[in-house]
């Protein structure tokens, strides 16, 4: 018997990259959002106003605590049931950005609390705005600071998208599934799957730790 | 039809409403969509199940086909769990489920079902090594353990059996295949599904066979949202012309005559 169907995986690789692009596309989605949220949710955990520090620090909260797929399907089965039908595709993204944002927020609040206050402090004694402190000073370094951290948020997400197959969005492991269902070639299938996988967040790992050192060298 | 080119084109779309509110253009649309929405589970073999180019074919999807053509409806068949088609017709994810689905008095409370298509019946299916004879009453004395297909009779059938869906000698799973792969490897006694499916894995995989007779009576039904009587009407109407004008004895010959 042997242990690797290549011709399989070569049969069904047009297939299986097709659906790399919709994990691809679900997963890179949800990181531009979830990097947009999270600079809320972060702005919101270092607010001078409790309202928004509690509010955000709530949403932190119960995102990481909860888990995904629930998230998932709540997003998609849940809110149908109150009128807000919202296409597979949509659903996927909205619960993916939603869980992201909550990470990505602790990111940058990590990020920018890591830069110290004295430095703030100067800043503003200089007579700069607390914007262009921000924008000229903690922004800059802040940013360097967590793009490793970004980093593995997006892998993470990219890994976690696997799981809006349930919903019927027919992303990577959805169709290998599919396959492996029909042909019962599990270890083959599974093992292709899980070889793009890593073929796509090794790259995203490479092109992060090149743009930390662009930004290092500077 | 091509299922992976079609699935993408509709996810692309739905990706770019989402930021004008899609909400209101799914809504409302009163039964006037340009494309029916199918949903089925295609491990289920010979009713729906996928190709070597991962088109979802069987005999299901024959019927809907021809019920589809003969209205003039252009459909998209999606695969998703069984246990989530009624959620989806229920929440307007899908206008019709056609996946050999067994009529049910608790299933009917939930969506409209069409005139009965096809006779099932659930059989029990066992290693070929196994030299016990039981029958279904006999399988939680024996403490046997049973696979079975989430949400399907069968998996009810099993819930019967233990008086519990959460007993720990029944072993509920997404796909079909993934019973009949706990069976094989040893990790179940038995699995209860549906015969003409029993006998497609059966022939697939091999090292298996049937225990006993099909103890079950069902019919299997066409779904759509529950007050969507105008398509389930037309529904109707082209099952009643499909049996009368032969093409239901002709699709029923190339899927179950062995």
């Amino acid at each position: 018997m042997k242990i690797i169907d290549y011709e399989l995986i070569i049969r069904t690789l047009p297939k299986l990259l097709d659906g790399a692009k919709l994990s691809l596309l679900v997963s890179l989605s949800a990181a531009a959002l979830g990097i947009s949220l999270g600079v809320i949710i972060a702005s919101g955990r270092l607010s001078k106003f409790w309202f928004f520090k509690v509010l955000a620090g709530a949403y932190v909260a119960f995102l990481r605590g909860t888990p995904m797929i629930v998230q998932i399907f709540i997003v998609h089965y849940g809110l149908a049931e109150f009128k807000f039908n919202l296409p597979a595709l949509a659903s996927g993204i909205i619960a993916l950005s939603l869980n992201s944002g909550a990470y990505m927020g602790e990111v940058f609040r990590g990020g920018i609390q890591s830069i110290d206050i004295g430095q703030t402090q100067a800043g503003l004694s200089l007579g700069l705005t607390p914007f262009q402190v921000f924008r000229h000073i903690v922004f800059p370094q802040a940013f360097r600071r967590v793009i490793p951290a970004m980093g593995n948020e997006m892998v993470t997400l990219t890994k976690d998208s696997a799981l809006v197959g349930y919903i019927g969005i027919a992303e990577l492991t959805y169709r290998a599934t599919l396959i492996a269902s029909r042909t019962f070639e599990y270890f083959t299938m599974y093992i292709g799957v899980a070889i793009v996988y890593f073929a796509i967040t090794y790259t995203m790992s490479w092109l992060l730790s090149s743009l930390e050192r662009r930004l290092e060298s500077r | 039809m091509n299922y992976g080119e079609v699935r993408q084109k509709d996810c692309f779309a739905g990706c770019c409403t989402v930021s004008i509110g899609c909400r209101f253009r799914v809504r409302g649309r009163g039964g006037k969509r340009d494309v029916l929405r199918v949903g089925t589970e295609a491990t289920f073999p010979p009713f729906e199940f996928t190709d070597d180019d991962d088109n979802i074919i069987g005999f299901d999807i024959d019927i809907i086909e021809y019920i589809a053509e003969d209205n003039g409806w252009d459909i998209e068949v999606i695969h998703l769990p069984f246990d989530s088609l009624i959620e989806s017709l229920e929440t307007d994810k899908l206008d019709i489920v056609v996946a050999a689905m067994t009529i049910l008095p608790d299933r009917a409370e939930r969506v409209l079902f069409s005139e009965p298509y096809y006779d099932a019946s659930q059989v029990m299916v066992v290693r070929e090594n196994e030299d016990r004879i039981f029958a279904v009453e006999d399988i939680a004395d024996l403490g046997l353990k049973v696979a079975v297909q989430m949400g399907t009779t069968g998996a009810f059938e099993g819930e019967g059996i233990f008086g519990d869906e959460n007993h720990p000698n029944l072993k509920q799973f997404k796909r079909a295949n993934e019973a009949f792969l706990e069976l094989k490897n040893g990790r179940a006694d038995l699995v209860i599904i549906d015969e003409p499916v029993a006998k497609n894995y059966l022939a697939q995989l091999g090292g298996m066979k049937l225990l006993g007779n099909p103890f079950t009576n069902e019919q299997y039904g066409i779904a759509v949202q529950k007050t969507d009587t105008k398509t389930m009407a037309k529904i109707n109407a082209s099952l009643e012309k499909m049996v009368s004008c032969g093409a239901y004895d002709a699709l029923f010959k190339k899927w179950f005559d062995e």
